[in-house]
C-alpha cells in the first residue's frame, strides 16, 4: 500500500467503476458506470484523463482488444484495476467508512440537517 | 452510416495525447451512434458536442502538465523530439507558475507585433500589393511628363501622344482609358448626381474582371447607332435597388437620355478603382467611353496598359520615346511632353510613401523596445531561477541543454505574442478603416493578408530567438558553485557578486539605455508632428469657416444651355436664401476652399512687361458672385467687390490676393493697373488684360498647410460654367438650414440635382484629416514606447533593490541615510537613462530630417520640441526608478540581515 496516497473524488468514483465493471470496463462503460449512479454529466476526456493518472500511479492497467469483428471495428482499451490499485480502493473505502462513522449527513433529498 | 460532427472530432483530437487519442474518437462514436438510433441527429449532436467541450480541459491538462522522468543526462544533442516537447512542457510549466511574468511578457510583445502587423498591412496593401487582375505585374500606368515654367508636372497625355501610341505603340498588347465625370439620374424621389467613370470598352477585359451579374462593355456599346448602355456598381446598386436582379436589362434615365443597364461592377473592382485610381470621390455609374468621344473633349482621360508578354517597363518607355520624337518632328506636337510608363503602384505610394514608411519606421522601434523589455524580464526571472539552473548543470544537464530551455522559452513566448499580436493588429485595422475619412479612403481597402502571416510568423521568430539569446549567454556564464554556496539567495550579491552578475547588470542597464534612446527618437517625431499638426490647424484660413454652408449645383446643359440662364438661377437662388429665417448672408462661386482651382502661367503687367515676374507658375483662381467676399467673412483691404452688372461689361476687372499686391506693387497705387495671365493653358477670360478692382486678404484656398498665396478672383459671369456653388452662412446651427435650402433649389428646378451639401468647417477638417492621422498614430506609437521603456526602467530599479537588500540593510545598520540610500539606488537607473537619453538626442537630430515633408512651419530641430519631450522623458524616467528605489527605504535592517 503506498502510503499517504488519498485519492481524489473522482479517482475513486474510477476505480469503484473498474471494480464494478470488471472484465467489461472501457471509456464508454466506465463513463456511463458513473454518470448514471451519481446522476451528474461526465465527460469521456475527464475518464481518460484520470485512468492515465491512475495509471501513473500504477493502480491501473490497460489492455487494448483485438478489432471488433465488423466493418471499420476497432479495438477497445480495456481498463482494470492492479493489485496495488485493489489496496488503495480499499483502503480508502475504508477510511472513507472511518471518517463516515457517526456522522449525520442530510439525505439527498431531506437536507434533514437544517 | 451517421458520422459525429467532424469539427468538434477535429477539437477532441488536437486536445489529446497520441496514447488516448483512437480510443476516446472511438468511444465517443459509439455511444453517439446510439444515441442518433435512439433519440435523434440533432439531439445526438448536441450530446456530441457537449462533450467534447468538457473533455477539451481535462485532455489539455493531462497532455500539458503530466509528469515526466526528468532525465537530465539526455538532449545532448540539439534535434530529439522528445526533448524537445520536454522543453516545451518545461517552459508551459514555468510559465504557469509565474502568471504575473508571462502576462506581461507576452502582452508586451504582443503589443509590439500588433502593431508591426498593423501597419505592414497597411504598408502592403497601399504601396506594396499587386493588383488583384489577371497579369497585375504587367499593368502600367501611362503619363506625359514635363517641365513647365519651373515646375515638374506629371499629366494625362495629350491627344496628339494618345492618338500615336493607339495607332503604333508595340510595346502593350492593351491600351485602355478611363476618365471621371457626373451625370444626373432623375428616375427616383429626388433628383441624383452619380459619380461616373466613363471607361474604355475593353478595360475590364484587359484587367480579367467579370461583372457581379449582367455582361461588361463590348465594342459594340460604343457605336453611334448602337442604345446607351451603363453599368452600375454593385454598392449602389444594393443601397439603391436593394441588389435586385431584375434591375439588369432595365433603362434609367441618366442626363435625360435613356440607359439600358447591361451589368453591375463587382464591389472589388470598385474599391480598387476608388482607392487606387479615380481622384474624384465614388462613384455609381459606369459608361463605356469611345475613343473618338476621348479625343474630342478638353479633359483628356488616363490610361492604363497592358505590357506584352516580355516587355520591360523601360523597353516600352523607350518605344513610346522613339514614337514621341516622330509626332515632334512632324510637327504634331511640341517638345514639352515626354512619355512616363509608371507602375500601378507608383501614383499611389508618390502620394503616401513619406508617411508610410516613418510609420514603418516607428513600430519597428517599438517592437526593438518590446523585445528589449522583454529580454530584461527574461535575464531577471533568469537570475532569479539560477538556482534551479544551478542544480540541473550539477546533476550532468549540459549546459547545451540549459540553453535550449531557454531559446524554447523564449521562441514559445514570441508565438504566444505573435498569435496575441494578430488578433490585436486585425482589430485595430477594422478601427482604422472605420474611421476613415475620404481624405484616407485608401485605408478602407486595407485588409490583413496572407503575405502578413508570414511576416508576423518571420517577426515573432526572430524576436522570441533575439531576446531568449542574450539571457541565454549571460546564464551560461554563471559560475554554478558560486551560485549554490549562496545559498538560496537567488540573485547573488550586488555588484559586487560574481562575474556573470556583474555582466548581466551591464547588459539590463544597457538595454534600458536603448530602450530610452529608442523611446527619445520616437517622442520626438511625434511631437514635431503635433506641434506642426497644432499650427496647422491654428492658421488662419482667411474666411470665417464657422456656419458656413455650401451647396454644389451643377446645371445640366440641356435646360441651361447659356450663361444668361445659368446667371439667373444662381441670382434667384440666392436671392430666395437671403429671405429664409436663420440665412445670414448668401453668395455663390464656382469653387471654394479648401478647393479651388489652379491657375498655371506667369503675371503680365501693363506698362511692365520685361520686367521678372511669379517664380511658381501656380496660382489660384476662383469665379465669385459680388457677394462673395461678405458672405466668406473675406475681408476687402482695398478697393471694391464685384458688382453684378460685372460680368456683363466690358471692363473685365479682377480682384487680386493682398500678397499678389504686396508682390507686384508693394508701395501701393495698385487700384485701376491692368494685368493678365500669360500660359498656355489659361482660358481666354484669363488671358486678355483686366483692371484692378480689389484687394482682399489671402485665403487657405488649397487647404491650411498651403502656401500659394498668389490668388486672383473673376466676376462670376466671367465664364461660362455650368457648375456654381452656393455658399450661406447660418445665423445658427447650419445642419438646420439645409433641409430649407433644398425646398429652395427644388422649387425653382424639380428635376436639379444637388452634388454635394458641405459645412465648410468639416471640409477644413478633413482636409487636414492626413497630418492629424499622422500625428495621431505617431503619438500612440511614441506614448506607446515611453510606456514600454518605463515599463523597463522600473524593473531594472525593482529588481536592484531586490537584489540588495541585504546590502541596503548592512548599510543603514551601518548609519546610512535614508535618503542617500535611495540616492544610491535610483543612480543604478538614472545613468542609463541620461546616457540613452544623450543617444537618442543625437539620433533624432539625425533622424528627424527624414520628416522635413511632413511638418508645417516648424524645423526637424526645433528646440522647443526637444526640451519639452526630454523633460517628459526625463520626468518619467526618474518617477520609474523613483518608485521602486523608495521601497529601498522601508527596508528594515534587522529583517534583511535575518533573511540570510
Amino acid at each position: 500500500m503506498p502510503k499517504g496516497s488519498f485519492l481524489a473524488e473522482f479517482e475513486l468514483y474510477v476505480m469503484l467503476a473498474l471494480a464494478r465493471l470488471g472484465d467489461g470496463a472501457y471509456g464508454v462503460t466506465i463513463r456511463q458506470e458513473i454518470e448514471g449512479r451519481t446522476g451528474r454529466p461526465v465527460s469521456i476526456g475527464a475518464v481518460y484523463a484520470t485512468l492515465g493518472r491512475l495509471n501513473d500511479k500504477g493502480f491501473v492497467d490497460f489492455r487494448t482488444s483485438d478489432p471488433l469483428p465488423v466493418q471499420g471495428g476497432r479495438s477497445r482499451k480495456y481498463c482494470s484495476l492492479t493489485a496495488s490499485g485493489r489496496d488503495a480502493l480499499a483502503h480508502s473505502a475504508t477510511m472513507l467508512g472511518r471518517m463516515l462513522d457517526g456522522v449525520e449527513l442530510g439525505t439527498a433529498s431531506g437536507d434533514a440537517g437544517r | 452510416v451517421t458520422h459525429p460532427p467532424r469539427l468538434a472530432t477535429l477539437l477532441l483530437s488536437l486536445a489529446l495525447g497520441r496514447q488516448d487519442r483512437r480510443y476516446v474518437v472511438a468511444d465517443l462514436a459509439e455511444e453517439y451512434a446510439e444515441l442518433a438510433e435512439r433519440l435523434d441527429r440533432a439531439a445526438a449532436d448536441r450530446w456530441y458536442w457537449s462533450q467534447v467541450r468538457r473533455s477539451i480541459g481535462p485532455s489539455l491538462g493531462r497532455r500539458l502538465l503530466r509528469p515526466r522522468r526528468l532525465d537530465i543526462h539526455a538532449g545532448s544533442g540539439l534535434l530529439g523530439l522528445e526533448t524537445l516537447l520536454q522543453d516545451g512542457s518545461f517552459a508551459i510549466k514555468s510559465f504557469v507558475r509565474a502568471p504575473g511574468f508571462t502576462f506581461v511578457a507576452a502582452a508586451t510583445l504582443a503589443i509590439g507585433i500588433g502593431a508591426n502587423v498593423a501597419t505592414f498591412s497597411l504598408v502592403h496593401s497601399t504601396v506594396l500589393r499587386p493588383l488583384p487582375f489577371k497579369h497585375a505585374d504587367r499593368i502600367v500606368e501611362l503619363w506625359a511628363e514635363g517641365e513647365q515654367m519651373g515646375a515638374q508636372i506629371t499629366t494625362t497625355p495629350t491627344n496628339e501622344m494618345l492618338d500615336a501610341w493607339l495607332t503604333s505603340a508595340k510595346s502593350f498588347d492593351g491600351l485602355a482609358l478611363y476618365r471621371e465625370t457626373e451625370t444626373t439620374y432623375t428616375g427616383g424621389a429626388v433628383p441624383e448626381v452619380l459619380g461616373t467613370a466613363e471607361v474604355s470598352a475593353d478595360l475590364m477585359a484587359m484587367l480579367g474582371v467579370v461583372p457581379r451579374i449582367g455582361r461588361g462593355f463590348t465594342p459594340e456599346d460604343t457605336t453611334p447607332a448602337s442604345q446607351p448602355t451603363v453599368m452600375l456598381s454593385e454598392g449602389y446598386w444594393r443601397s439603391r435597388f436593394g441588389s435586385n436582379p431584375g434591375l439588369v436589362g432595365h433603362s434609367m434615365a441618366l442626363d435625360g437620355v435613356s440607359h439600358l443597364v447591361i451589368g453591375i461592377v463587382p464591389e472589388e473592382l470598385q474599391r480598387l478603382f476608388e482607392a487606387r485610381f479615380f481622384v474624384g470621390g465614388p462613384k455609381q455609374a459606369w459608361l463605356p467611353l469611345t475613343l473618338a468621344a476621348a479625343l474630342s473633349s478638353e479633359s483628356t482621360p488616363y490610361v492604363l496598359a497592358r505590357l506584352a508578354q516580355g516587355i520591360t517597363v523601360s523597353e516600352s518607355r523607350a518605344e513610346l520615346d522613339v514614337i514621341q520624337s516622330r509626332i515632334v518632328e512632324a510637327g504634331l506636337t511640341d517638345d514639352q511632353w515626354h512619355p512616363a510608363v509608371l507602375q500601378t503602384s507608383e501614383m499611389v505610394s508618390r502620394r503616401l510613401r513619406t508617411a508610410l514608411w516613418i510609420l514603418q519606421a516607428a513600430v519597428v522601434f517599438v517592437l526593438l523596445i518590446a523585445c528589449a523589455n522583454v529580454a530584461n524580464m527574461l535575464i531577471s526571472r533568469g537570475l532569479a531561477r539560477s538556482q534551479e539552473f544551478a542544480i540541473r548543470s550539477a546533476l550532468g544537464a549540459g549546459s547545451m541543454r540549459v540553453t535550449r530551455q531557454l531559446l524554447t522559452e523564449g521562441m514559445l513566448l514570441g508565438l504566444v505574442g505573435g498569435v496575441v499580436g494578430f488578433l490585436l493588429a486585425s482589430w485595430c485595422l477594422d478601427l482604422v478603416a472605420g474611421a476613415a475619412t475620404d481624405e484616407l479612403r485608401e485605408l478602407r481597402a486595407v485588409r490583413i493578408e496572407p503575405m502578413v502571416l508570414v511576416f508576423a510568423l518571420g517577426v515573432t521568430l526572430v524576436t522570441g530567438l533575439v531576446f531568449s539569446f542574450a539571457p541565454a549567454l549571460l546564464i551560461r556564464h554563471r559560475e554554478i558553485a558560486g551560485v549554490l554556496s549562496l545559498g538560496g539567495r537567488g540573485g547573488g550579491g550586488g555588484g559586487a557578486g560574481g562575474g556573470g552578475t556583474a555582466a548581466s547588470a551591464l547588459v539590463r542597464q544597457a538595454l534600458v539605455g536603448f530602450q530610452v534612446a529608442i523611446a527619445l527618437v520616437l517622442f520626438l517625431g511625434a511631437g514635431l508632428l503635433i506641434n506642426s499638426f497644432h499650427r496647422l490647424s491654428r492658421v488662419d484660413p482667411g474666411f470665417e469657416p464657422a456656419n458656413l454652408i455650401a451647396l454644389d449645383l451643377r446645371l445640366p446643359g440641356t435646360r441651361y444651355p447659356d450663361r444668361i440662364q445659368r446667371m439667373a438661377f444662381f441670382e434667384d437662388m440666392v436671392d430666395r436664401v437671403k429671405l429664409l429665417p436663420g440665412a445670414a448672408a448668401a453668395a455663390w462661386s464656382r469653387y471654394i476652399p479648401p478647393d479651388i482651382g489652379w491657375l498655371f502661367g506667369t503675371i503680365v503687367i501693363e506698362g511692365r512687361e520685361g520686367e521678372p515676374t511669379n517664380e511658381s507658375p501656380l496660382m489660384a483662381g476662383n469665379y465669385v458672385s459680388p457677394d462673395y467676399f461678405r458672405a466668406m467673412g473675406t475681408e476687402l483691404r482695398q478697393g471694391q467687390a464685384f458688382t453684378p452688372l460685372d460680368g456683363r461689361s466690358d471692363l473685365r476687372p479682377v480682384i487680386v490676393s493682398q500678397s499678389l499686391a504686396q508682390a507686384f506693387w508693394p508701395d501701393g497705387g495698385i487700384l485701376g493697373q491692368r494685368m493678365r495671365i500669360d500660359s498656355p493653358f489659361a482660358a481666354d477670360s484669363v488671358a486678355t488684360w483686366r483692371t484692378i478692382v480689389g484687394v482682399v486678404e489671402d485665403m487657405a484656398v488649397f487647404g491650411l498647410g498651403d502656401d500659394h498665396r498668389l490668388q486672383l478672383y473673376f466676376p462670376f459671369g466671367d465664364r461660362d460654367a455650368a457648375r456654381g456653388t452656393v455658399i450661406v452662412r447660418a445665423t445658427g446651427n447650419p445642419a438646420d438650414l439645409v433641409p430649407l435650402l433644398e425646398q429652395q433649389v427644388w422649387a425653382i428646378d424639380p428635376d436639379l440635382p444637388i452634388n454635394r451639401v458641405a459645412v465648410v468647417e468639416r471640409l477644413l477638417a478633413d482636409d487636414i484629416a492626413r497630418p492629424r492621422f499622422n500625428a495621431a498614430l505617431l503619438g500612440a506609437f511614441a506614448v506607446l514606447a515611453l510606456f514600454l521603456a518605463a515599463i523597463g526602467v522600473y524593473g531594472v530599479i525593482a529588481l536592484a533593490v531586490r537584489q540588495r537588500t541585504r546590502e541596503i540593510g548592512v548599510r543603514v545598520a551601518l548609519g546610512a541615510q535614508r535618503g542617500s540610500v535611495v540616492r544610491l539606488i535610483m543612480g543604478r537607473g538614472l545613468r542609463p537613462i541620461a546616457i540613452g537619453m544623450l543617444v537618442g538626442v543625437a539620433a533624432a537630430l539625425a533622424l528627424t530630417r527624414f520628416l522635413q515633408s511632413l511638418l508645417f512651419q516648424i524645423q526637424p530641430t526645433d528646440p522647443i520640441t526637444y526640451l519639452a519631450v526630454i523633460a517628459i522623458l526625463g520626468t518619467v524616467g526618474t518617477l520609474a526608478c523613483y518608485f521602486p528605489a523608495r521601497r529601498a527605504m522601508a527596508v528594515d535592517p534587522v529583517e534583511a540581515l535575518r533573511r540570510e
